[in-house]
């Protein structure tokens, strides 16, 4: 992922500056069963790395001034939990009885695709537990799938189909409104 | 009610889509111009990504045009030879346009680069319509006629050498300037997403003159073409043409052409150029204002390499 930052050149916005992170997480969302400072301090929550803000961003450049990079993985943190790819939902989880809960998360509609990883940490007075973890699969079904599948593997091919669906509806257009 | 767009991966309300391109489709019909300077900006505007925004918009570009060009093939008023001359330098100038936008996209300056183009070649082609309509109004006002077409009149361009006989446009001329702006519309139009009507029939009109009515319909012809051809590549190298996009906009579009079609024969020529200058001068204006001002927020983000 890279961040870019835009500063005035002569009177216009242009993309100057840009630091580049590895294996930033393309989705996050967390769900809690009370608000997050009722449930422990936030030590505990930087050490487990819990939360959208204590996730860890690492740069591709570690060498660069530690300034601008705490700028730019703050404004990536934004960023993501602006567009919903990073989220949090107090109240999501929810005791139906002493060992079992339900969990409700928000997944972004550009989730990406793919195996991602549900992690489930309990706290008690405040005081970290048991964690468990399971994996839970994302895919596209139906037609938007064929459709992403098929784009990005025949890119001619789809290329083609979509100039065909243009003419057909172009010409099925005059014929069924032509005025003249 | 929502839908998902596969390629563009994010949910829009269809029927905003629907209006969109009826609208520009009505527009389209009237002024007689495929519409993607309107689409491309407009898409973007509704928080589709510029990529995207510019590879359906090609795609989206062949179904408006391709109508209007069926309609001026039956009418005769399409010369074919001139169309083919700027269609093969069109495909030309969109292979490097390809190339340019996917290097564009990875030094993270291709939103600046379709900006600019799109403010700068709207703007001045804008202002030259505007100035040239206004004119002709006034001289209509004042009883005179206004002056149609200077033939014997020569410029710069008829010195040159490599001569061709164009005989449904009725002009003899070297193939230069012919294959310059066909390619330098086939370039536009693989990095703005446009077909480039509205920089081809005022080049046409007045650096060719060629007659009004055959510039038109040999326009939509090689718009056509050379916009499949821009849909095909972009689809391959980059992966952003929506067809769920492409096709809400036809629909709404091919409607909309038609209505704008019919208001399009009630007015006057010169009355309808200065309408579509003042059009193109506005979406200049709204996409140079965002060039200039201060943007919300001075971060992005893009996935490396992509």
């Amino acid at each position: 992922m890279v961040v870019r930052k835009k500063s005035r050149v002569a009177g216009m916005w242009i993309n100057t500056q840009a630091v580049a992170f590895e294996n930033v997480s393309a989705s996050y969302s967390v769900s809690t069963t009370r608000p997050m400072q009722d449930i422990t301090d936030p030590k505990n929550f930087q050490r487990l790395s819990l939360g959208a803000n204590n996730l860890y961003i690492e740069p591709a450049d570690k060498a660069a001034r530690p300034a601008t990079i705490e700028e730019f993985t703050a404004a990536l943190r934004i960023l993501k939990s602006d567009s919903g790819s990073y989220s949090e939902r107090i109240g999501g989880v929810q005791f139906l009885s002493q060992s079992l809960f339900r969990a409700t998360l928000t997944l972004p509609a550009n989730v990406p695709i793919g195996s991602h990883k549900a992690r489930a940490f309990l706290f008690r007075n405040g005081v970290f537990v048991k964690e468990s973890s399971a994996p839970l699969n994302i895919g596209k079904v139906g037609f938007e799938q064929l459709a992403y599948r098929f784009a990005h593997e025949h890119g001619f091919l789809y290329g083609v189909i979509a100039v065909a669906i243009a003419m057909a509806t172009g010409w099925l257009g005059r014929m069924l409104f032509s005025r003249d | 009610m929502s839908i998902y767009l596969p390629l563009a991966e994010l949910s829009v309300n269809p029927f905003v889509l629907l209006a969109i391109g009826g609208a520009v489709g009505f527009l389209s019909g009237l002024f007689g111009v495929g519409g993607g300077f309107l689409i491309t900006p407009l898409l973007i505007f509704y928080n589709i990504p510029p990529a995207v925004a510019v590879g359906t918009g090609a795609n989206q570009v062949i179904g408006s045009s391709i109508s209007g060009a069926l309609a001026h093939f039956k009418r005769g008023t399409l010369d074919f030879k001139l169309g083919t001359v700027l269609l093969v330098a069109g495909i030309f100038g969109s292979t490097i346009g390809v190339y340019a936008f996917s290097l564009l996209r990875q030094l993270g300056q291709l939103d600046l680069a379709v900006s600019i183009l799109y403010v700068f070649m709207l703007g001045s082609i804008g202002s030259m319509m505007l100035a040239e309509s206004i004119s002709a109004l006034r001289q209509s006002r004042n009883g005179q006629p206004a002056p149609v077409k200077k033939s014997g009149q020569h410029n710069w361009i008829h010195r040159l050498p490599l001569k061709m006989r164009f005989r449904t446009s009725k002009i003899y001329v070297s193939i230069i300037p012919v294959a310059m702006i066909g390619a330098g519309i086939g370039f536009l139009s693989s990095i703005m997403g446009v077909g480039g009507g509205f920089v081809m029939v005022p080049a046409l009109i007045y650096l060719l003159k060629v007659p009004t009515n055959v510039v038109v319909g040999t326009s939509l012809f090689q718009i056509v073409f050379v916009s499949a051809y821009t849909t095909i590549v972009l689809s391959t190298t980059n992966q952003t043409v929506d067809i769920v996009l492409a096709l809400l906009l036809m629909v709404g579009g091919v409607a909309g052409a038609q209505y704008g079609a019919e208001i399009g024969r009630k007015l006057r020529g010169e009355q309808l150029r200065a309408l579509l200058a003042l059009l193109v001068l506005a979406v200049a204006i709204r996409l140079g204002f965002d060039l200039f001002v201060q943007p919300g927020n001075v971060y992005s983000l893009a996935v490396l390499g992509g």
